[in-house]
């Protein structure tokens, strides 16, 4: 059984009381993991506080790794924005002072990550730069999982957007992914393998060119569930559709052609604005989508149970009735 | 204005391959503002060492922190943390007071931090490229 080593991430050096170790710095914590996790039995596992935004990135990287000894990125208890007492009304957008948020302005991205079965999580991440390679968070490697994180970027190069997936098959679910880049043939995201992407909102609001798109997929085809995409012009470009995809909801002509997908839908009917906050509102089209997934739609970004309603909503943000906080069945029965 | 979180031993990992993206002896793992509060751990492991650097300003000392970028954006391959690092073995080399290689060598960290007054044309002398590796 390994034992999970949890550090204290804070850049005003502050250990909450935990007796733990603190860096100061994402790259420290993750230059001080072991070269090889697998013979130390370890689990290394950073839990960062919101006592002021992180201003540079990290890339995790040169350890040996598998599926029960690995590194994780993630947010202590109360700390996230998904933790934030008005999450339900808070608006879905990357605000640090909402919860822990990193935001720099790099040409290299704010999270590489390199290793196998990394799982990075309840994170705000946000790039401003606009330089080829600028995405939020670069995932080189197989067997990781992004959830929960809010996502925003600015890249306005061609095929690229707010994140990368090569090198291996990995889990994005439960995520919102901005780009507030525009340009031709940019977009959200950018896969060279089959990932899998599920319950994710992905919206280019700033978007005013046809050949936009939200995945780019060269000669793979990931498996597409659940996306809530609006704003991008084209669904995706290229590549071809994983097997159980479906249950898309988008604003463009097309999708996945797999069952379940409404296409053609308008953006300013999904959410509460169209430009800052992208929480469902009352009536989207994203909303019970026919089917569920308690694979990867156990629990939506804010922590809300799905489905709230008749079925699960596409994207990331479970809408509740009444405006809940935990999708209570009562809710539920309150809707019907 | 700039302090920076040094690695002076190479971190290795048994598997070459992974070993690339290991950090190694120079590599800047911190670039932050003058002030900034280190933690224990910081302050304290043998592989880091923390110099205090008034003269170097902050935006310069965070491209030592820039990562190897790929040539092809949608195949990265590979890529090191630090495209590049601080020459540490030319300091212990040099003509530089014996207090900053003492500073260096020791590695029970009684001096937790080293402030370099050293002109801003010998520090940036430090600094070295990388050189690309070839992919096979």
């Amino acid at each position: 059984m390994p034992t999970t080593v949890t550090s204290v991430l804070s850049t005003t050096n502050n250990a909450h009381g935990t007796g733990l170790t603190v860096y100061t710095t994402l790259q420290a914590w993750e230059d001080a993991c072991p070269a090889n996790l697998v013979t130390d039995d370890k689990i290394w596992q950073g839990q960062a506080y919101n006592d002021g935004e992180f201003t540079a990135g990290v890339d995790i990287s040169g350890m040996t790794v598998d599926s029960t000894r690995y590194v994780e990125l993630t947010t202590a208890s109360g700390q996230s924005f998904r933790d934030h007492a008005s999450v339900q009304s808070n608006a879905l957008a990357y605000d640090q002072t909402k919860g822990v948020g990193i935001s720099i302005n790099s040409a290299a991205g704010v999270i590489r990550c390199q290793v196998q079965y990394c799982r990075i999580s309840k994170l705000q991440v946000k790039n401003t730069s606009t330089s080829s390679g600028a995405y939020g968070i670069r995932v080189n490697a197989a067997n990781c999982t992004i959830e929960f994180n809010i996502f925003e970027g600015s890249n306005t190069n061609i095929n690229q957007g707010v994140g990368q997936s090569s090198g291996g098959v990995s889990t994005f679910r439960n995520n919102f992914w901005v780009n507030r880049g525009n340009n031709a043939n940019c977009g959200i995201f950018d896969n060279t393998v089959s990932s899998v992407f599920a319950f994710n909102t992905c919206v280019m609001p700033d978007s005013n060119t046809n050949g936009n798109r939200c995945f780019t997929n060269s000669h793979c085809s990931p498996v597409m569930k659940f996306n809530a995409v609006f704003g991008c012009g084209s669904f995706k470009v290229s590549g071809g559709v994983g097997a159980g995809s479906g249950y898309n909801c988008t604003d463009a002509a097309a999708a996945t052609a797999s069952t379940g997908d409404l296409v053609s839908k308008t953006m300013s009917s999904q959410f509460e604005n169209s430009d800052s906050d992208w929480r469902l509102k009352s009536g989207a089209d994203c909303i019970n989508m026919g089917s569920d997934d308690a694979t990867h739609g156990a629990n939506d970004i804010a922590g809300t149970a799905r489905p709230s309603g008749a079925s699960s909503d596409a994207g990331c943000w479970e809408f509740v009735a009444g405006g809940g906080s935990t999708g209570n069945p009562w809710y539920a029965y309150a809707q019907m | 204005m700039a302090e920076l979180l040094v690695r002076v031993q190479d971190k290795v990992n048994a598997d070459l391959d992974l070993d690339l993206q290991c950090t190694k002896r120079g590599d800047v793992i911190a670039a932050c503002p003058d002030g900034w509060p280190w933690s224990e751990a910081e302050r304290t492991a043998p592989y880091w060492r923390i110099f205090k650097i008034p003269a170097l300003p902050l935006d310069e000392a965070l491209t030592l922190t820039t990562p190897e970028l790929p040539a092809d954006p949608l195949n990265p391959g590979r890529l090191r943390k630090r495209a590049q690092y601080l020459d540490v073995d030319a300091i212990l080399a040099s003509a530089l007071p014996q207090a900053i290689k003492d500073y260096l060598n020791d590695d029970t960290r009684a001096q937790q931090t080293f402030t370099v007054t050293a002109p801003l044309s010998t520090v940036r002398a430090w600094r070295k490229l990388k050189a690309v590796l070839s992919v096979a």
